[in-house]
């Protein structure tokens, strides 16, 4: 059993020899849309908002097809409640809300030397950091509807699930500047497997965000011994 | 490579799979999917529309999924003796629902239940629960119902000549109005009282509030517009008094149960310079118990037909308010001592029901409000308020205004006199 160890443990440092790091920093706009199986009421619709997505990356080369992608960013997940049943259709919620998110992806590459292409496939974890809402309220006398605009920072209640969980997965070009930097054009797509929202006992009403990112990536290849 | 991509990607479709669906969110303008067949079902669907629609969960204290899982069973079990029998206690119904509403602290709150399977001979019975009306019942100032009080209040106002007062004008009457679908009536007490002193106070008493509707009548020959010309007449006497003879005003609103939020335009606005917010409304935006609209300003602006500035001129307004005091007949009170400085309120804790309604054909505005059959009582209808309403900052629903000067009819032999006394001692000393 030892030595099956110590072989794998070699094998596995005999790969990261060939490896090479490469970290960088990306920035771009999201656009969330919102699931909900029972959307509330009928006159309610859900639109996508945009967003920002910054942050930083890291990747893991094992082999010139496949590494190992990492990034750290902080993420707009911003969706829009717009009434439109006829006298309030000024009526409008927009939820803001900033995620800190965690994807971790299989890359495969291909292409040439310089211009590669990626496919990305994986997982992300994301905790939900601040929310702040936006729009137009209304309120009634007996004889007519008024209205109120607000924008405001939203206190996380008990029906606020923070940390969320999904699929994340897309496309990216990435383009060697030289043997030490890099560009990249990045979309990638994050689909939530855990609902942002706590319901009740009898009452469940899940709710998921989708959200597609595309990102500008510039990134700095850390020089190995083997490839300097 | 293609292997693996491959596997990673069937991988991920699995989990895509992994969303859920979500539960039937009742949506109360939906009514073709209200039917039910079982005691459970009746109650499962109305646990849940107050789950998604009751406006007052950040105040309200019920423990509404306990409910929901010591009850469940217990209808169950109404089920099978169903099954067994063939019918079920409308007795027996009634002390479930009051044991599941019972402890909602909404004051409009009225809950209508149909029987699904009465003893033969009490089919016509529904179960009718007022949670805020018991609660009221238990106060230790508690004297009579809003109805018996309102009759006790036109007793007195009937024999306000031989109380010792000097009554220079007094116009009474019922007036009847229409509003949309809305036929009711409402009866004024317009006195014109001089002082010792010689200085008079206009004093108006309403049995509901409704004067909008119907001032909105004035210069016509009906009903109405008779009701309207008392109303002119009180607010006349108010604006065109010199102030060397106007002493101050008199609102009365004791036994007074509601009404028309419009209202304040005449009873405040006839006294603002300028727009005041005198409360904020909010609803629900969603089926989570705390997914809340943001708050929204009301705003009370000048009223463009009549106008005094009681404020620059220093004159004192009192109201009188009761425990018979609700809704509309305790928001006034509330929001005119938030915004004139010379309002002064006499009486007793109010009623507690300050969240405003929309009528139930409105259903489309919110997840909350008024749902069911309200004509015919089929199945159940549920009277709540449609939004909830904060008066600088405070939520007073199931509590009440807590007048400036508090005098308990029950220390005064039940009389309605020595409050009225204390109002014209405030203003006499003003």
């Amino acid at each position: 059993m030892k030595k099956l160890l110590i072989i794998v443990i070699f094998i596995l440092l005999g790969r990261m020899a060939l490896a090479q790091w490469s970290v960088g920093a990306q920035g771009g706009v999201s656009f969330t849309s919102i699931d909900r199986s029972q959307a509330g009421r009928v006159d309610e619709a859900y639109n996508p908002l945009i967003g920002y997505d910054f942050g930083i990356t890291g990747s893991y080369t094992f082999n010139p097809w496949f590494a190992i992608r990492a990034d750290l960013g902080m993420m707009q997940r911003n969706h829009r409640m717009q009434r439109h049943l006829n006298y309030l259709s000024l009526v409008y919620t927009d939820h803001l809300n900033t995620y800190l998110t965690l994807p971790v992806m299989a890359d495969f590459s291909f292409g040439g030397s310089r211009l590669r292409g990626h496919l990305l496939l994986g997982a992300f974890a994301g905790y939900w950091v601040r929310q702040r809402v936006r729009g137009v309220t209304y309120g009634m006398t007996d004889y007519e509807v008024f209205f109120n605009e607000f924008d405001t920072p939203k206190d996380f209640s008990s029906s606020d699930r923070r940390l969320n969980a999904g699929l994340v997965g897309g496309a990216a070009l990435s383009y060697s500047l030289n043997n030490l930097f890099g560009l990249s054009l990045n979309a990638l797509y994050y689909y939530d497997l855990v609902s942002h929202y706590i319901g009740y006992v009898a009452l469940q009403d899940y709710r998921y965000l989708n959200t597609a990112v595309i990102t500008l990536g510039l990134s700095y290849h850390i020089p190995t011994n083997q490839s300097e | 490579m293609k292997k693996t991509i491959i596997l990673l990607a069937l991988t991920v479709l699995l989990f895509a799979s992994c969303r859920k669906e979500s539960d039937y969110l009742p949506y109360i303008g939906e009514s073709h999917k209200l039917a039910y067949s079982t005691y459970e079902e009746q109650f499962v669907f109305l646990w849940k529309s107050i789950s998604a629609g009751y406006v007052f969960w950040d105040v309200d204290t019920t423990d509404w999924d306990e409910v929901y899982n010591h009850f469940l069973p217990r209808f169950q079990e109404l089920d099978r003796h169903y099954s067994d029998s063939g019918y079920v206690s409308t007795d027996e119904l009634v002390n479930m629902y009051g044991a599941v509403f019972g402890g909602m602290i909404d004051h409009h709150m009225t809950v209508v239940v149909q029987n699904l399977h009465p003893i033969p001979g009490d089919e016509d019975r529904l179960v009718v629960l007022r949670p805020g009306q018991a609660e009221v019942k238990q106060r230790d100032y508690y004297l009579e119902s809003n109805s018996q009080a309102r009759a006790s209040m036109l007793s007195f106002l009937g024999g306000i000549e031989s109380e010792g007062y000097t009554i220079v004008e007094h116009e009474s009457g019922t007036f009847p109005f229409n509003e949309g679908a809305i036929t009711s009536s409402v009866t004024y007490h317009y006195i014109l009282f001089q002082l010792p002193d010689g200085r008079l106070v206009p004093y108006l008493w309403q049995s509901m509030a409704a004067f909008t509707p119907v001032i909105r009548s004035l210069g016509s020959s009906t009903p109405t517009g008779a009701g309207a010309s008392l109303l002119d007449h009180w607010l006349h006497a108010i604006t065109d008094t010199p102030r060397s003879q106007l002493a101050g005003i008199i609102l009365d609103n004791r036994a007074n149960n509601g009404g028309y939020q419009d209202d304040l335009d005449y009873l405040i606005g006839t006294f603002l310079n300028e727009r005041a917010e005198v409360m904020q409304t909010r609803y629900k935006e969603g089926p989570g118990r705390m997914e809340y609209s943001q708050w929204t300003p009301y705003y009370i602006y000048p009223n463009k037909s009549y106008h005094r500035d009681i404020t620059a001129e220093n004159i004192p307004y009192v109201i009188l308010c009761d425990i018979n005091s609700a809704s509309m007949g305790e928001i006034e009170p509330l929001c005119a001592k938030h915004v004139l400085p010379t309002v002064h309120t006499i009486g007793e804790r109010t009623y507690g029901a300050t969240g405003p309604l929309q009528p139930v054909t409105d259903i489309n505005l919110n997840y909350g409000g008024p749902f069911g059959d309200g004509t015919n009582y089929r199945g159940h209808y549920i009277y709540t308020s449609t939004f909830e309403a904060n008066f600088d900052g405070q939520v007073l629903e199931g509590i009440g205004y807590i007048p400036d000067q508090i005098i308990l009819r029950k220390d005064c032999n039940s009389s309605y006199k020595p409050q009225l006394d204390a109002a014209f001692d405030y203003i006499a000393a003003y």
